[in-house]
């Protein structure tokens, strides 16, 4: 077949030297049957025609040779997309017309699948995270499903259950990283030494903890990228160095950790504010106390996570842990009033991160965007019938030379999808720019939208599947008709096609209202006082740095920010709790009037002492929330 | 009696033109000649066919061309069987010998 290729390409590089080599074959041929011919007694006339009757035609018999490998297909549709550039650059109004359309509707699927493939094609940064589950305790009788369990309880799971391959448990806690001036607010998990096991992705540097760490029970950790950067400015030879870690209550002996390993760029668990992982049995500082209990609310604080077995699914795991939950509910008598029981409620990992019901609007919209392409196609189709009517008489002509409908047809179908080819590259240009807006705009309201919101390789795959597909409900059936049918059906076919077209259009803008109707109603829900303009930052600052008067720090700062000059002018306020341990830290919620728009990333500029803010992510409406650290 | 066209199965082409090319290298006249002298007239070779043959059968590795200058100081494409020209002939040869002899018996039959 490679020889195919090599002959078929050779021909397509050099025609004149492949038509030559066909003359000189036939002509040879011929020059020998006629010098045969002669030999028997012919005259050189009689021989030449003799030769020549018996060859049969020279032309067919050459087209035959010429058409007889692949190359000459690949020829034919080449020819086909050059007359249907030709037709568009004579009529170039008409093309523009058909690829805008198209291209409108091309680019806004591009952009929604954009956002589908983000949020919920995409795997979650765990290796085969589909296989991945939270089980959560089930509070069945106040309907809240997805409660925090306790320890002996998570471990009963792990030991019991015979349709996970392992089932680790976690929680974060905020805690203080460093000493004196290096403090640093930090969010940690406290895991089970098999957590990084279960989740499979490989250490950045370094290793993982393990469970010889917990048998051992010397205190280690595991680091995120951003803190490797940030704190130790991505030192490599980070793995040894110990490391302060405080509860930020203050409320236990400080703890020094070893760091072991530093994960990937990307890669979180459980969310994106958490930069330090440890083993809870060693490193947990309230470890002692909360594990032997099963039932005080205090002691139920663990998720735990799992990682089906590659033959089961949820509803056997459902079923396996229904069963270890009765076990224990006979086995243990619960001593506390609200204990909600052992039933155990499993979501997959990914409708926890995205939420089901962001899934499900995300499915309504790309029905909606794929019904706006039909929309699109339809009108494109009517506008190549309205065409149509001006080709029937050429197709008409060419039938009558020879050409097969098969030909015809197959030259329509080309020239719509050169139409739809260049449509689809408009689209994507334009669906990458919506997709731009909505990082802009949108990343911190949608789950898993901000770290890959761009145009990847499924999203381009994607936008020319659906080029493809649109080519073909937009060109074949006028193709086929503008071939073969007559006037009077054309019309009528135009007709039906309108019909369906405005229908469909009365279908999207309906509910496209209606659910605009419902985000006007969800934004106006008065939360019971005036939240225009307000932001609400949260300020730390080390206690040393508060003088005995604590009113006088912050609100030097208070007092600088009120001498701006506001609109709605009113005194700044700062609300600081504190806690009474010496070297703590000290949280103060900071509401400020902003005399402008709010920026998406809220700054707080001019304060003193110096902020360092970080933004946290908006809870509500119009909230920005900022955790700032006084340098 | 009528001469039968090679064309009806075209794999007796095939196989013709293998059989000539095998013997020695020739030009597309020559191995219809061939055919025509050794089958004693009973085939007659479609030049167009022939030729289309040649084209498929090289792009399929049977056969190989080489330009040339005759005599007459013409450019003249010469075909030689290749290896898997011969394995392929010797199929055929083998499938036909298989097939006569089972006609064979069914006419004794």
């Amino acid at each position: 077949m490679l020889r195919s290729l090599r002959f078929g390409v050779r021909r397509l590089l050099n025609k004149d030297r492949a038509e030559r080599d066909l003359s000189d074959e036939v002509q040879h041929y011929l020059e020998m049957a006629a010098a045969e011919h002669m030999r028997r007694g012919l005259s050189r006339e009689e021989a030449v025609r003799a030769a020549r009757v018996a060859f049969g035609g020279v032309e067919a018999v050459k087209e035959q040779i010429r058409t007889g490998g692949w190359e000459a297909a690949v020829e034919s549709v080449w020819r086909d997309i050059r007359y249907a550039w030709r037709g568009m650059s004579r009529h170039p109004l008409f093309a523009l017309i058909v690829v805008t359309t198209l291209a409108l509707g091309i680019g806004a699927n591009t952009a929604m699948f954009s956002v589908f493939n983000a949020v919920m094609l995409r795997p979650l940064p765990y290796h085969d995270s589909s296989r991945l589950t939270l089980l959560w305790t089930d509070d069945i009788q106040r309907g809240l499903h997805q409660e925090t369990t306790a320890y002996a309880t998570s471990a009963d799971w792990q030991r019991e259950n015979r349709t996970f391959d392992e089932i680790a448990y976690f929680n974060t806690a905020r805690a203080t990283l460093g000493q004196g001036e290096m403090r640093q607010r930090t969010r940690t998990a406290f895991a089970s030494s098999n957590l990084f096991h279960l989740l499979g992705i490989p250490a950045l540097t370094g290793r993982w903890f393990t469970s010889d760490d917990e048998r051992a029970a010397i205190p280690v950790a595991v680091i995120s990228y951003r803190l490797w950067q940030q704190r130790f400015a991505a030192n490599p030879d980070i793995v040894g160095e110990s490391l302060q870690l405080d509860d930020w209550q203050g409320k236990s002996d400080s703890d020094a950790v070893e760091i072991v390993g530093v994960m990937p760029q990307g890669f979180y668990f459980p969310d994106k504010q958490t930069d330090i992982w440890t083993i809870a049995s060693t490193t947990y500082w309230r470890w002692k106390r909360e594990s032997t209990e099963r039932f005080p609310p205090w002691a139920r604080q663990w998720t735990a996570i799992g990682r089906l077995r590659s033959g089961s699914n949820i509803s056997e795991a459902r079923d396996d842990l229904a069963r270890i939950g009765e076990r224990l509910a006979q086995t243990y008598q619960s001593d506390t009033a609200d204990f909600p029981g052992f039933a155990v409620n499993i979501v997959p990992l990914l409708d926890t991160v995205t939420g089901v019901k962001l899934q499900h609007a995300l499915w309504l919209l790309m029905g909606a965007v794929g019904l706006v392409l039909l929309v699109a196609c339809a009108n494109v189709a009517n506008l190549l019938l309205a065409r149509g009517s001006a080709r029937q008489q050429e197709c008409a002509l060419r039938r009558a030379l020879g050409a097969t409908p098969l030909r015809l047809i197959r030259q329509q179908f080309i020239e719509s999808l050169t139409l739809a080819a260049i449509a689809g590259i408009a689209g994507v240009l334009l669906g990458a720019a919506v997709v731009w807006l909505l990082g802009v705009t949108a990343a911190q309201r949608l789950p898993r939208f901000d770290d890959a919101a761009a145009i990847d390789m499924r999203v381009l795959a994607f936008a020319v599947g659906a080029s493809i597909a649109s080519a073909v409900v937009f060109g074949l059936l006028p193709a086929i008709r503008v071939t073969s049918a007559d006037r009077l059906r054309l019309t009528r076919f135009r007709g039906a096609i309108v019909l369906a077209e405005c229908s469909v259009a009365v279908v999207v803008l309906v509910a496209a209202g209606l659910l605009l109707r419902s985000l006007a109603h969800v934004r106006s829900v008065d939360p019971g006082f005036d939240v225009t303009y307000v932001l609400v930052a949260r300020v730390e600052f080390p206690r040393e740095r508060l003088r005995p008067s604590t009113s006088t720090g912050p609100s030097r700062y208070g007092r600088r920010r009120a001498s701006r000059p506001s609109k709605r002018s009113s005194r700044p306020s700062l609300h600081c709790r504190t806690s009474k341990r010496p070297g703590s830290s000290t949280t103060c919620s900071l509401r400020v009037r902003a005399t402008s728009r709010l920026p998406s990333q809220a700054r707080i500029k001019e304060a003193s002492p110096p902020v360092n803010c970080t933004p946290l992510p908006p809870r509500g409406n119009t909230f920005q929330r900022s955790a700032c650290l006084f340098a | 009696m009528p001469s039968a066209s090679t064309d009806v199965i075209q794999g007796t082409l095939d196989m013709l033109i293998l059989k000539s090319a095998a013997l020695q290298a020739m030009h597309g006249f020559g191995i219809t000649q061939r055919i025509e002298q050794i089958s004693a007239g009973v085939f007659r070779v479609n030049p167009g066919s022939l030729l289309l043959a040649f084209q498929r059968m090289e792009r399929a590795g049977l056969i190989d061309s080489e330009w040339s200058i005759t005599e007459n100081n013409r450019r003249a494409k010469f075909y030689r069987i290749t290896d898997k020209g011969r394995k392929q002939l010797k199929e055929h040869t083998r499938e036909w010998e298989r097939r006569v002899a089972a006609i064979a018996r069914l006419l004794e039959a």
